[in-house]
């Protein structure tokens, strides 16, 4: 594999932002233009592209995805491939044949089909109604999977029981946030 | 390994076979892991659609146009900076009105009603795609589409808040006032009452209708909802 791509792949898993950009500002044309030729005219493309990019971050960062024989751009037009297909589920078919590469695990993490869409709004809007702390550190564990030691390590509390404690406070408040309201 | 950990790998489709049979069978036999694993499920489900927005408004500056520098604009900076100190101090020495109270407190409001399902097949894809084109600040196109969700599809009050919110985005203050008046008079969407008496509190400052908007922040306290009840407190004392 071609050093800078394994640091990139390297920079994307540490989150780092300025890698994300690369990555985004690198592909959008290609990806833009190859669509567009297999026939994906009326779709927001332009879209697709977001959506695809957000995936391969959560699949960098969350699970700390390692590329062995994909390259970021290959695994990048496969999430768009399948993207652009539930746009067209059923509609229309399209021509990929052994252009894009199947990946497996390149899902949306948000597909959590047995999820009634009523709870689904009201989780994102509690996490958005929690404070810049709160987000900050559910980000660290649940996001990004760090211990309770590596979220010492790399914010300025002092120690772990004291990471435990805000963050058992900021899951208290974002369970008042999303309680189920009976009647 | 702790249990979290093999909860975060379940979620992530980490577990081997193995481990997964092993995880399955641990939350049928026991109510408490089980229970556990919901609440582990639901917070990351709530992490990762927030930074999924916050992700997709990073992505949507970056297709910004970069701003040229050149002398010209150099000038153009001081000048516009002499002005803005002017506009400051002008304001400064006298007292605030209802207006600028609007454009202190006003912010966009999120979507957090379709924020994350992506099922573009379904008969769902007309308020997808407005959802779409709210996310990306496209709000002539917003509103479009949400009218004609609400028109052709289905009238759901939540849609109508959204629709509102294109509206005022746009500065449709009369028809964005209207929809808000609908909703609480209709007393739909119940899961953003607060929201509704805010907005419809921002639109009657901005017609600087002072009194109107008191009683809009009044009832928004009424709710007994934390939005932006800190600064509904605020605004009252400011008003009064």
């Amino acid at each position: 594999m071609v050093r800078n791509e394994e640091e990139l792949q390297q920079r994307l898993r540490n989150n780092d932002r300025q890698a994300l950009r690369e990555v985004y500002l690198r592909y959008k044309g290609d990806f833009l233009n190859f669509f567009r030729s297999k026939g994906s005219q009326g779709v927001d493309l332009e879209d697709i592209y977001h959506e695809s990019v957000v995936v391969l971050h959560q699949n960098f960062v969350m699970k700390q995805l390692q590329l062995e024989k994909a390259s970021i751009k290959s695994y990048l037009f496969a999430i768009g491939k399948n993207k652009v297909l539930q746009v067209f589920k059923g509609i229309q078919r399209l021509d990929f044949t052994d252009s894009v590469e199947e990946i497996p695990h390149a899902q949306d993490l948000l597909d959590q089909g047995d999820m009634t869409e009523e709870r689904k709004r009201k989780l994102a809007y509690g996490y958005k109604m929690l404070g810049a702390k709160c987000r900050e550190l559910l980000n660290l564990y649940y996001y990004r999977g760090f211990t309770i030691k590596e979220m010492v390590a790399s914010t300025s509390y002092k120690d772990e029981n004291t990471v435990k404690s805000y963050k058992s406070r900021c899951m208290k408040k974002l369970k008042e946030l999303t309680r189920v309201q009976n009647g | 390994m702790d249990r979290e950990r093999i909860f975060r790998r379940k979620l992530l489709g980490q577990l081997t076979a193995e481990e997964d049979v092993e995880l399955e069978s641990l939350l049928q036999q026991d109510p408490s892991a089980k229970e556990e694993f919901e609440s582990y499920r639901e917070t990351m489900f709530a992490v990762v659609a927030g930074e999924k927005e916050e992700l997709k408004e990073f992505l949507h500056s970056l297709d910004e146009p970069a701003k040229t520098r050149s002398l010209t604009f150099q000038w153009y900076a001081i000048a516009a900076t002499l002005i803005l100190l002017l506009t400051l101090s002008f304001l400064f020495f006298r007292p605030g009105n209802a207006s600028d109270l609007y454009s202190e407190y006003y912010e966009s409001y999120p979507n957090v009603y379709l924020p994350v399902t992506r099922d573009y097949a379904g008969q769902d894809s007309l308020l997808y795609t407005a959802f779409l084109q709210y996310e990306s600040k496209r709000y002539t196109l917003a509103a479009q589409s949400f009218e004609n969700y609400l028109t052709r599809v289905d009238t759901a009050s939540e849609v109508s808040f959204y629709h509102a919110m294109s509206l005022m985005q746009l500065e449709e203050w009369d028809k964005a006032a209207g929809l808000l008046d609908e909703l609480k008079n209709s007393g739909g969407a119940k899961d953003f009452e607060a929201e509704i008496y805010w907005y419809r509190s921002l639109i009657d400052l901005k017609r600087k209708n002072p009194s109107a908007a008191k009683e809009s922040l009044n009832r928004l306290l009424e709710t007994g909802s934390s939005f932006k009840k800190g600064e509904a407190k605020q605004l009252l004392e400011k008003l009064n």
